[in-house]
């Protein structure tokens, strides 16, 4: 061996000491949800026990600092593990990958799968105390950080079993750990009742002094109106799924209602499966295959152009619960169900049963698949605006009707639908740019609401906007001096008439900006100004990717300016004197696409260009995306100021 | 639906195809050479093509996002969701299979180049079996 580098020297992490090194490979995250990772696997090692219908009341109390789960349940084995030479119940607390759930027989169906569990929580608390009743006796151990502190010991007689674990998340660990969060447990244990119809869930909060005791036997049918109750159902009743094969047990509830995209709730072995997986693809697509099954035979469709899955979930309200013998999972927080064997049994359930159930009920039958006709026409009708782009030629002829409809239906709530708006240094910046005396005029193009003509008030003495969508013609009227409706290609106003023109965030949606730019040095007077703030990229590098998201966002954009395009846009209109002032503004993509003209399925293709952002763009433009997906963007705002030449 | 004809009869049409299939292409020569890179010890050159290469997938699909508002240019199908695309894959794989790489086998195998011939053979035989993943897939 080189150097006396001897066997010896080879670290192999055993036991709990790889559980504290690299925390969130066990339990995703060593933040405050993290700590609650530990609680929910204790409760559903308790669940476990229900499932095996070994427990009827499952009881937990949320301390300041630490948290006791309590089950009614057979009991962790404390005699001695026949080849480790300590208890049962040490050996599943302070080894990886033990535990009683590799014996296929014990319990069926189990969420805490992986033997990682209870070690797991050990291994990441600075105090463990387990109390197990079983054999007649309370047993009682307490740990340190995943060490023994003493061995199991018989304190007293007891009849009847359970166990009882106290633990402590470590904050050497968990370091901004500020306690549990009693709602989110209150909504753990909830669902947990009503998916272990006639099992006791005890929540108490000895910081709150609050107790909630549930328990429920209306099932997953139950599950869905509760977790659901704004929804508007279309259908009278829900519809019931269920069916049972080899190692799994599978049932559905399902609704249309008038709300927007489908939820759907999932549950594996009781585990939320909050990213879906492949129950839920399956479910999605046997519904499909059900919907398209009874509209062709009710004449509904041709069979020629089938409904997409899309427009078959629109509005669905759905619980979505199996139970698996040996459930895969993308990760040890259990988000995602993975077995790939499971999808055809589920589909041909899914689909026979809806569609016998559509069958029986006509009525029912009629009013979904009207409702799948009107949203194939709602998909059409959004479709047609991007496509009118490309077919009906609006490059020789702008078809005014396309921006007033959208920016029309965006008036509503035009100043909540992004940051940047509303956004005061933003605004202050066009402002700034101002070097007209307090006699002069200006005009606000495109003005939308009126925010950046409004900026330049009580520095000139008067502001005038334009703007094509009578909507926002009336906005800006709340803001400004005089408000015109028109067209920015032609605009209502003779030459040479204002000091200032300014604009924002216009011309990229405008098919020959050039025209529009030289309508504003038209109506300015000779050696007036021309103040224009821009989203630009931040170099080519960039600047493809953009152009994809903005274009996804918006179908309305028409140039992607890079700086030097948008320069020689100005100079060329014969603009002088050109200055260029930079600004960062984050802005709320998960805010700025929610909006009338992003499609469901272009809002899902933006958020996954920023989780997959190439390396080029990403070198040169900031985003962020937190742990719980938002995203936030650092848009380069660059506002221009040039003048026409006296 | 809106008139397409006369996007699908221009020249762009026809150039934005050109695109997709060379901006498609030159990604996958940038992972090519980024493999050779790694052989000659060329670390900082591997990593920059590999990295060109991710960033082409934007490119590609940026000429597909607008080639789909009238069709897949190679099956002449409308592009829709998933079962609707599935229809369009097959036809393409079921050409590949069914045609084109037969015709380039026998062209090679006349042409005296009987392993690239075997080649051929080979993507065939791949087609073939993406052919039947897929209807097996769309339950056909």
């Amino acid at each position: 061996m080189p150097d006396g580098l001897s066997a010896g020297d080879v670290v192999v992490l055993s036991g709990l000491e790889a559980v504290r090194r690299n925390p969130w490979m066990y339990i995703g995250a060593v933040s405050s949800e993290g700590a609650h990772q530990l609680l929910r696997e204790l409760v559903h090692n308790a669940v476990d026990e229900a499932l095996a219908g070994a427990c009827s009341r499952i009881v937990v109390t949320l301390g300041a600092d630490h948290c006791r789960v309590e089950d009614d349940g057979r009991g962790i084995p404390v005699e001695l593990h026949p080849t480790e030479g300590v208890s049962a119940c040490e050996v599943v607390l302070t080894r990886l990958h033990s535990g009683t759930k590799f014996e296929r027989g014990t319990g069926r169906y189990s969420a805490g799968l992986h033997g990682v569990g209870l070690s797991c929580v050990n291994a990441l608390s600075s105090w463990l105390k387990i109390e197990i009743v079983r054999d007649g006796h309370r047993h009682v151990q307490e740990f340190r950080r995943g060490e023994p502190v003493s061995p199991l010991k018989a304190v007293g007689a007891e009849a009847g079993s359970g166990t009882r674990i106290s633990f402590w998340p470590d904050p050497e660990i968990f370091r901004g750990f500020q306690g549990f969060n009693e709602d989110e447990s209150r909504m753990l244990l909830e669902e947990l009742a009503f998916l272990n119809p006639g099992v006791e869930f005890v929540l108490t909060s000895q910081p709150s002094g609050s107790s909630w005791v549930y328990r429920s036997d209306a099932g997953i049918a139950g599950l869905l109106a509760r977790l659901n109750p704004q929804a508007r159902a279309l259908t009278p009743e829900m519809i019931a799924v269920r069916t049972e094969a080899d190692g799994l047990m599978f049932e559905a509830v399902l609704q249309w209602t008038t709300g927007r995209g489908p939820a759907i709730w999932s549950y594996v072995n009781c585990v939320n499966t909050r990213h879906g997986g492949t129950h839920v693809a399956a479910f999605k697509l046997g519904l499909t295959r059900a919907i398209n099954r009874i509209m062709s035979e009710m004449g509904k469709t041709s069979g020629e152009d089938p409904t997409e899955i899309e427009e078959a979930t629109e509005g669905l309200s759905a619980v979505v619960n199996l139970k698996l013998a040996r459930p895969n999972f993308e990760s040890q927080t259990k988000s995602r169900l993975t077995n790939p064997d499971v999808a055809d049994v589920l589909e041909d359930a899914v689909s026979g049963q809806v569609l016998e159930y559509l069958r029986r009920h006509p009525q029912a039958a009629g009013i979904v698949s009207d409702r799948i006709l009107q949203v194939r026409r709602d998909r059409l009708a959004a479709r047609r605006a991007a496509d009118k782009i490309y077919f009906q030629q609006v490059y020789r002829d702008v078809d005014e009707r396309i921006y007033r409809e959208q920016f029309g239906a965006r008036s509503k709530n035009w100043h909540d639908s992004a940051v940047w708006i509303t956004h005061g240094e933003l605004l202050q910046a066009h402002a700034d740019f101002c070097r007209q005396g307090p006699e002069a005029t200006v005009l606000d193009v495109c003005c939308g609401s009126g925010v950046v003509g409004a900026s330049f008030k009580g520095r000139v003495k008067k502001v005038v906007g334009l703007d094509l969508t009578p909507e926002m013609v009336d906005l800006a009227r709340t803001r400004l001096d005089e408000v015109r409706q028109g067209n920015v290609y032609k605009m209502p106003f003779e030459a040479d008439r204002f000091d200032l023109v300014c604009t924002r965030e216009v011309l990229h949606l405008l098919p020959f900006p050039e025209k529009p730019v030289s309508e504003i040095r038209r109506v300015l007077k000779p050696g007036g100004q021309f103040v224009v703030g821009q989203i630009l990229p931040f170099s080519a590098a960039d600047a493809a990717w953009m152009y994809r998201i903005f274009k996804k966002k918006q179908p309305l954009i028409y140039n992607m300016f890079q700086e030097e395009d948008f320069r020689r846009l100005l100079t060329e209109a014969g603009f002088v004197d050109l200055e260029m002032k930079e600004m960062n503004v984050w802005e709320s993509i998960d805010v700025w696409i929610d909006s009338y003209e992003t499609t469901p399925l272009h809002r899902h293709e933006i958020r996954r260009l920023y989780r997959e952002a190439p390396a080029e763009a990403k070198a040169v433009h900031p985003f962020t995306i937190s742990p719980s997906g938002e995203i936030r963007d650092l848009w380069r705002w660059c506002v221009f100021s040039a003048r026409k030449p006296a | 639906m809106a008139d397409d004809s006369e996007f699908v009869k221009s020249r762009t049409f026809e150039n934005l195809r050109a695109a997709f299939a060379e901006e498609a292409a030159l990604a996958y020569r940038y992972l090519y050479f980024s493999v050779l890179a790694d052989f000659e010890g060329l670390d900082r050159h591997s990593a920059l093509f590999k990295e060109i290469a991710e960033g082409g997938e934007d490119f590609v699909q940026g000429c597909f996002d607008f080639l789909k508002l009238a069709r897949d240019p190679d099956s002449g199908l409308a592009v829709g969701g998933t079962l609707k695309n599935m229809e369009s894959l097959l036809q393409i794989e079921a050409r590949q299979q069914g045609r084109t790489y037969p015709e380039m086998a026998q062209a090679a195998r006349m042409e005296g180049f009987p392993d690239i011939a075997s080649w051929f053979d080979t993507l065939e035989k791949a087609k073939r079996a993406h052919v039947q993943k897929l209807r097996k897939l769309s339950g056909a």
